[in-house]
């Protein structure tokens, strides 16, 4: 149904929720996502050292959906960026602005290390300065894109 | 086919995210529900206005009746027909508890609601749905309305 979409994926369980959602969101055909995935870096230090201590597991994983989604024939663009001091919800704003992205999808929650946070705070920035809709996707989230397929199928 | 629940407050935030859901329930074949939720105005104090003027509820129920109203009419132009819920309660609680009671797919609603006041990160009601939202939440275009989205209506109109 979207044709352009942005798909914000921090490597955490909770941000992997919005991978089959992506696949509900997208037109049949060859939808464009554009994968973004930012790397924190801890500013003052001199070697650059990354927030997350399994950044280089979480880019992994990362790798892995964008190749699942390639696989399953959607027009995948891995966007890799890296921000000192925060700011992952501006680096996604931005590529959505200049992909000219018609929905960016997101989790509610990312790496959420405050028990009982129920929105992270790289989603609510988003949501202030997104550029276009934003569809948050709760941690729990497991609807299947069956739903979707069949209609999608049945109207065109 | 599932169903969408599009919250409806009247003001402008809301008639574009409804826009976006609007389609995506086109597209998708799915159901919408349209609800609004209204209450009695509390005094400072925190006694119901209506018993200092009864005739307050029923404009306040009557204004949340039109604002429905009109919803179902901007459905309906875009070739949808629409279900309509007016509830009486705090918004978020109620949009969330239909969305539950629905197996609702996404909740669709707009960043900032009548207090489009930009320096505000998001609208209280939004912020509550997204804390509290038993499924996907779709939030409305910023506003005022972007380049992407005059240019997307532009095309709309053209292709349409």
């Amino acid at each position: 149904m979207f044709s352009k979409i942005v798909l914000a994926l921090d490597g955490s369980d909770p941000s992997e929720r919005v991978v089959p959602v992506a696949r509900e969101l997208a037109a049949p055909g060859s939808a464009q996502i554009d994968i973004v995935h930012v790397r924190e870096l801890i500013a003052g230090r001199g070697g650059g050292q990354t927030l997350r201590a399994n950044e280089d597991d979480l880019e992994h994983r990362v790798h892995g959906l964008a190749k699942e989604l390639s696989d399953a024939g959607y027009d995948v663009h891995l966007h890799v960026e890296t921000t000192v001091g925060g700011g992952p919800a501006q680096v996604i704003a931005q590529i959505a602005e200049k992909t000219g992205a018609e929905v960016i999808l997101i989790g509610t929650r990312g790496h959420a290390p405050v028990a009982g946070l129920l929105l992270g705070s790289v989603t609510q920035r988003l949501l202030h300065i997104a550029p276009c809709p934003v569809l948050a996707i709760p941690p729990h989230y497991t609807r299947k894109p069956e739903d979707a397929g069949e209609a999608v199928a049945t109207a065109s | 086919m599932a169903t969408i629940v599009i919250a409806a407050d009247g003001s402008e935030a809301a008639h574009r995210a409804a826009e976006v859901g609007f389609e995506a329930a086109a597209a998708w074949g799915d159901h919408v529900l349209l609800v609004t939720a209204w209450d009695v105005l509390r005094a400072d104090f925190g006694m119901p206005v209506h018993r200092i003027e009864h005739d307050f509820v029923n404009a306040e129920k009557g204004w949340a009746e039109k604002v429905l109203e009109d919803a179902a009419a901007h459905a309906a132009e875009r070739g949808l027909e629409a279900e309509t819920v007016l509830v009486r309660g705090e918004p978020a609680s109620q949009l969330c508890r239909i969305a539950k009671e629905r197996d609702a797919r996404m909740i669709v609603i707009g960043t900032h609601g009548w207090g489009a006041v930009r320096s505000l990160l998001l609208g209280s009601v939004t912020l509550r749905v997204l804390h509290h939202a038993p499924c996907a939440v779709l939030t409305g275009p910023p506003s005022p309305p972007t380049p992407f989205e005059a240019a997307r209506a532009e095309h709309t109109a053209t292709a349409g």
